[in-house]
């Protein structure tokens, strides 16, 4: 009985008040859960209208275009989106795939051995996108393929084809590192590499 | 009876907004006017499979706009490494254009910057996509320095040096 009470109330809130009926009166339950689902169904229309078409106000126009300009900072200097194109990274990177370059880890450490990072041409519309395989003061060298740092062999996981590269040591200069793509089976002198200026350096890859 | 009034009012707005669009457009400022210089570059040395060659004379002619007398090209291959006339850049873009099927060379991050009043120095990306006559593809990137001088009230390019990112 009481809960009959309170749905017939809960009910009378829904409808309009031509539609109550007297206090202590049962209620249809089908037609009582129909409302509920009815009620429901309009309530998230609404949402979602309201969402979709939302009204132009001044507040929510302020609020869009603060949305929008957090956005384009963040994605054109923190986050730079990049689609890769080219074999140099393969099979690490793929041709085509998609990636970001985040610049956040630098601002707190200087780019790491193992590190993938973007370099800048002219600018950041087109970066290479290599791996740090030596930092300033470091001596690289490849000897049948083998890379090599301050003498002693470099173990690099990432490396899947084989490769003849053969280059004389030299010592990464300061204010420098040295990177290198993980595509060896490239001929060296195809492929791009070498040392570049930290300056250079935009970020890491996302992933 | 009509009031030509309004009429003429309207007519007077539209001549002087089209009056003022074509003051913009007559009175490009140095960096869109070398900006302009270099899609005009790249559409010279670009080609598309189907166009059907330009004559000798017209590449020269587009040579003669863009580039000063003597034009200095450093790059990283010492066969083209050189100081050149327009005729002999429009002979150099000639030789290319037989060799390929098609190439589309376009610039990015252009950087522009005024050393001097009448000269321009300019930092961008070129890249040079396309395919030889043998459909062997290539995509290069090169970082370019390029010189510009104010010649006669014309932009004109003096030297195009290759910079190199990454030393071996």
């Amino acid at each position: 009985m009481s809960l009959a009470l309170v749905t017939q109330r809960s009910r009378v809130q829904i409808f309009t008040p031509a539609t109550k009926k007297r206090k202590g009166e049962w209620l249809n339950p089908l037609s009582f859960s129909s409302a509920v689902l009815a009620k429901g169904i309009h309530m998230a229309g609404n949402r979602l209208k309201s969402f979709l078409f939302p009204k132009l106000t001044p507040r929510y126009l302020i609020r869009l275009a603060l949305i929008a300009l957090a956005a384009v900072i963040f994605f054109s200097w923190f986050c730079i989106p990049a689609r890769i194109d080219g074999i140099s990274m393969e099979p690490t990177y793929h041709n085509g795939s998609f990636t970001f370059c985040c610049r956040i880890p630098y601002l707190f450490h200087l780019p790491r051995a193992g590190d993938v990072v973007m370099i800048r041409m002219s600018g950041t519309r087109v970066m290479y996108l290599k791996r740090v395989v030596a930092l300033p003061g470091e001596k690289v060298s490849f000897q049948n393929g083998y890379l090599y740092i301050n003498g002693k062999l470099r173990q690099e996981d990432y490396v899947v084809t084989p490769s003849d590269w053969n280059l004389p040591p030299r010592k990464v200069k300061p204010g420098h590192v040295y990177v290198v793509g993980d595509n060896r089976n490239i001929p060296i002198e195809k492929q791009v590499f070498g040392q570049v200026a930290l300056s250079r350096v935009v970020g890491k890859v996302l992933w | 009876m009509v009031s030509r009034k309004p009429l003429l009012t309207s007519f007077l707005c539209l001549v002087l907004i089209l009056g003022a669009f074509a003051l913009i457009r007559l009175n490009k400022r140095d960096p869109e006017r070398i900006r302009h210089n270099l899609a005009l570059l790249g559409r010279m040395v670009s080609k598309s499979a189907k166009e059907t060659p330009k004559p000798f004379l017209a590449k020269i002619r587009e040579a003669k706009i863009l580039l000063d007398k003597s034009c200095q090209i450093i790059v990283d291959e010492e066969a083209i490494s050189g100081t050149y006339n327009p005729q002999q850049v429009a002979a150099l873009v000639e030789r290319f254009q037989g060799q390929i099927l098609e190439a589309r060379l376009s610039f990015y991050d252009i950087k522009i910057s005024f050393p001097e009043k009448h000269e321009a120095i300019i930092h961008c990306t070129a890249r040079l996509k396309g395919a030889t006559q043998s459909n062997e593809r290539f995509d290069e990137f090169r970082e370019l320095k390029i010189q510009a001088n104010k010649i006669k009230g014309k932009w004109r390019f003096t030297r195009f040096q290759t910079i190199e990112a990454l030393e071996k």
